[in-house]
């Protein structure tokens, strides 16, 4: 069983057949959709938000066939169940890859990208000053990556040749913390004398079975991304590379022009009426722009009071669902609740 | 400085390749300048280094992002920083920055379709332009390879521009094609540079098999044999992926595979190895080698047929561009045509994705199933093209794909036929140009060649990685 499969089959087995195949499929694209985001949370998932943003739904699709087949699912597409024999599978791949414990896929999927973007160009760029080699094709045609790493150079405190010396410590330091093999990562680099593998050759290349690859390739990136994160001073570089990372906020473009009209003044009801969209569809917008913008105040829908009763009643990490919080909070609609998870959920981003 | 002495220093070559001092000194005489030059020899270096020597900003115009990116790349490895490229990709706010501090480039890759805007050419005639560069000017021709609509368009867009003096360089346009880029471009005088297609250093061999199945066994004894590296061409990518695993399982492990499907990250590193020499072996589609500057490739084989002669010409001239022996290998099996009869209509959209857009009137992005790029563009096209006629979108749109079609079955045809033909394979190719045919050593299978020319004579290497991360980190980021 390859290890996706049993990512998939973990993921499947946690939402025991209260959600689709599909709603694993887009949570492990990450898509930002209100549903999706808050299936990450209530069904404590959130570490493998978008960790496989090169699936595909026919390839996902095939997949689900294949462990039907294969009897480690059962049950249909809309409501599926791991089978004892599944369970053992996917225990067997666990068992020999961990089970990823730094993986934060909902913290970190926007910046992880971005930060090894950078520092693979920044390995590169500094590898070449080191030997004095000043021709070679940068790893990355992200213009916006390459310009932010030249101004990194341009200001960095450290001289051309310390750089060197200062970014293997920092790289020496968090390669000895973090739970994978180093090469995961090395081998990615180019610099001086070494061109960068594909995933596909680095997998090839320790023997790895490709997806198994993948998912230990993330859990050290983000490995590291927390320990520079959260250092103190020993790190000046990595930390420097972290700064000023904005993942923008894909909004879906009717949440958008809610967004507008809110802003305007208007009500959910008038916006409703404007629109001419069902109340229950504004709601939904206004809760993906709650869980997507950091500024979006939930204040005018649900009061401080409210807010407070729907964390105490376990808002944020017990309730599966929404049903039994609803019970135990008469008072509240069900798009008040959905608000205060959604702002919480943000606020782990 | 001369010419010759830019040569030298500026891009340290000691002597000009065929056609480059013609092209330039023509341009620098301020004549308008159709080159054709044979693909592998040269030809950025004919704006290049005129456009040094010029006041003013030289544009490029190009049909790809990538191969845009490579040439940017390329001029910045020599060392010239005042480059940028403009497309589609770059960001509004990025667009306008670039646009409003022009006179900071020398050098402006544009796509076509950004010469459609007028704020950009409003943009471009502030700044005053030494060079009209048309790259790849055969896709202005219906008649040529890899036909671009939006290329039709430049004649119209150079007439904006103040008609400024104008090079249209390409490798494979035939009288035909180079009529059309005249029309086209409005090059009522110009010089016309003709060189010849010929690339007297590739030999060209054609193996014939019966069945699809010997292909992957016969490849693998191919590559063995043969001095490396080479590029191996399929149409399609599953089974250049499915290639490198039967060659890697046969001991050809320094071997990759290149498409379109995989991201942009991926297709630069294995572009980059192929430069830097870690690769022996890379099976692509034909979505590799454009714009690839390696000097020392030993041989092109196609897995498949290609779908035309000129897409073949263009393919097998990425091989032995440092003038030393290199072979080009065809492998075919009867029937092997058929593939490109589904990939030339996968190509245009279908009657029912035309009909959402003419008759039901739903936006390109909305049609059932999606549109690829391609398909898009080209209804978008005819769907305009069809209104400035006055004619019915419908079936201006179908007669266009239809004529289209009929065109591309027509040079799949003349390819049949010319791997069926008894005679020189070189004096036949060399006819479809309208040139005499030559008279060489090792020229092809027909008129025979000597095998050992082209045998690896190196002892294969074998991946001695034994390093350990650390040792790995520190010959990467040296200082302890």
């Amino acid at each position: 069983m390859r290890c996706l499969d049993a990512v998939i089959l973990h993921m499947l087995k946690e939402v025991e057949g209260e959600r689709t195949a599909s709603s694993v499929f887009h949570l492990l694209k990450g898509k930002k959709s209100a549903q999706t985001i808050q299936d990450a949370h209530l069904y404590k998932l959130a570490k493998w938000f978008q960790t496989a943003p090169f699936l595909k739904m026919d390839t996902f699709d095939q997949l689900i066939q294949q462990l039907l087949q294969t009897g480690c699912l059962e049950g249909e597409r809309q409501r599926l169940f791991v089978t004892e024999k599944g369970r053992n599978a996917m225990a067997g791949v666990f068992q020999k890859t961990g089970c990823f414990p730094f993986l934060s896929g909902w913290k970190l999927a926007g910046t992880a990208p971005i930060f090894f973007s950078r520092l693979q160009l920044i390995v590169q760029v500094v590898s070449h000053l080191a030997y004095s080699d000043r021709t070679y094709y940068p790893i990355t045609r992200d213009e916006q990556v390459q310009s932010w790493v030249k101004h990194f150079i341009k200001e960095s405190p450290f001289e051309k040749k310390a750089l060197a010396d200062q970014l293997n410590r920092e790289l020496s330091h968090v390669f000895e913390q973090q739970p994978e093999q180093p090469d995961c990562l090395l081998l990615r680099f180019s610099g001086h004398g070494q061109t960068g593998r594909t995933a596909w050759q680095t997998a090839e290349m320790l023997n790895m079975e490709t997806t198994e690859y993948w998912f230990r390739f993330l859990h050290s990136l983000h490995a590291i991304v927390q320990t520079a994160t959260e250092d103190d001073g020993q790190l000046p570089l990595l930390k420097q590379l972290l700064k000023g990372i904005t993942v923008s906020v894909p909004l879906t473009e009717s949440a958008r022009k809610t967004a507008s009209y809110l802003h305007k003044g208007m009500t959910i009801e008038q916006i409703a009426e404007a629109r001419r969209l069902k109340q229950a569809t504004i709601e939904d917008h206004v809760v993906e722009l709650a869980l997507n913008d950091p500024q979006f105040s939930i204040r005018p829908f649900v009061d401080e009071q409210k807010e407070a009763a729907v964390l105490q009643a376990g808002g944020t990490s017990t309730a599966r669902q929404l049903k039994p919080l609803k019970d135990q909070l008469p008072d509240h609609s069900y798009f008040q609740i959905r608000l205060v998870l959604a702002k919480e959920s943000r606020g782990l981003k | 400085m001369t010419i010759d002495e830019h040569l030298h220093h500026t891009f340290g070559f000691s002597s000009f390749r065929p056609g480059q001092r013609e092209t330039i000194e023509s341009l620098l005489n301020g004549r308008h300048t159709l080159s054709m030059l044979p693909t592998g020899t040269g030809k950025s270096l004919c704006y290049q280094l005129p456009g040094l020597m010029l006041d003013g900003a030289v544009l490029i115009v190009s049909p790809l992002l990538s191969l845009m990116q490579d040439q940017v790349e390329q001029l910045k490895i020599k060392g010239e920083k005042r480059v940028i490229a403009l497309n589609s990709f770059l960001q509004y706010e990025e667009k306008h920055a670039a646009l409003s501090q022009l006179e900071q480039y020398k050098f402006i890759f544009l796509s076509p379709e950004m010469l459609q805007l007028p704020y950009v050419i409003s943009a471009l005639c502030a700044r005053s332009i030494a060079l009209f560069v048309v790259d790849e000017a055969h896709c202005i021709s219906q008649w040529g390879y890899d036909f671009r609509p939006d290329y039709g368009l430049l004649g119209k867009a150079r007439k904006e521009l103040g008609n400024p003096l104008t090079l249209a360089l390409t490798a494979t346009a035939d009288k035909k094609v180079r009529s059309d880029i005249r029309k086209t471009l409005c090059l009522d005088d110009v010089s016309e540079w003709v060189f010849s297609v010929n690339r007297p250093n590739i030999a060209i061999d054609i193996e014939v098999l019966q069945e699809p199945l010997e292909k992957q066994k016969r490849l693998q004894e191919i590559v063995h044999f043969l001095q490396k590296p080479g590029i191996v061409y399929f149409s399609g990518r599953k089974s250049a992926e499915e290639a490198v695993v039967y060659l890697k399982q046969h001991g050809i492990t320094r071997t990759a595979f290149y498409h379109g499907g995989m991201d942009i990250g991926d297709r630069l590193l294995i572009q980059h190895q192929f430069l830097n020499g870690d690769l022996d072996v890379v099976c692509a589609t034909s979505a590799f080698g454009m714009g690839i500057n390696k000097g020392n490739v030993r041989f092109v084989i196609h897995y498949h047929l290609p779908s035309q002669m000129e897409a073949y010409l263009q393919e097998i001239g990425r091989a032995g561009r440092d003038g030393k022996p290199a072979i080009s290998i065809l492998l075919y099996v009867p029937g092997d045509e058929k593939l490109h009869e589904f990939i030339a209509e996968s190509e245009f959209p279908d009657e029912g994705q035309i009909r959402q857009v003419t008759e039901y009137g739903l936006h390109p992005r909305d049609v059932q199933p999606p549109l690829s790029e391609t398909q898009e563009r080209f209804l978008v096209h005819y769907a305009k093209a069809a209104d400035q006629h006055r004619e019915s979108r419908a079936t201006f749109i179908k007669d266009v794909r239809t004529t289209l079609l009929e065109r591309k079955a027509e040079k799949r045809f003349q390819m049949k036929r010319w791997i069926e033909a008894d005679s020189c394979r070189r004096a036949a190719y060399m006819q479809f140009f309208d040139e005499p045919p030559p008279n060489q050593l090792n020229c092809c299978d027909r008129c025979g060649f000597d095998r050992t020319l082209y045998k690896e004579s190196r002892q294969v290497k074998e991946e001695a990685d034994q390093l350990n991360w650390r040792e790995r980190l520190n010959l990467l980021l040296p200082g302890h």
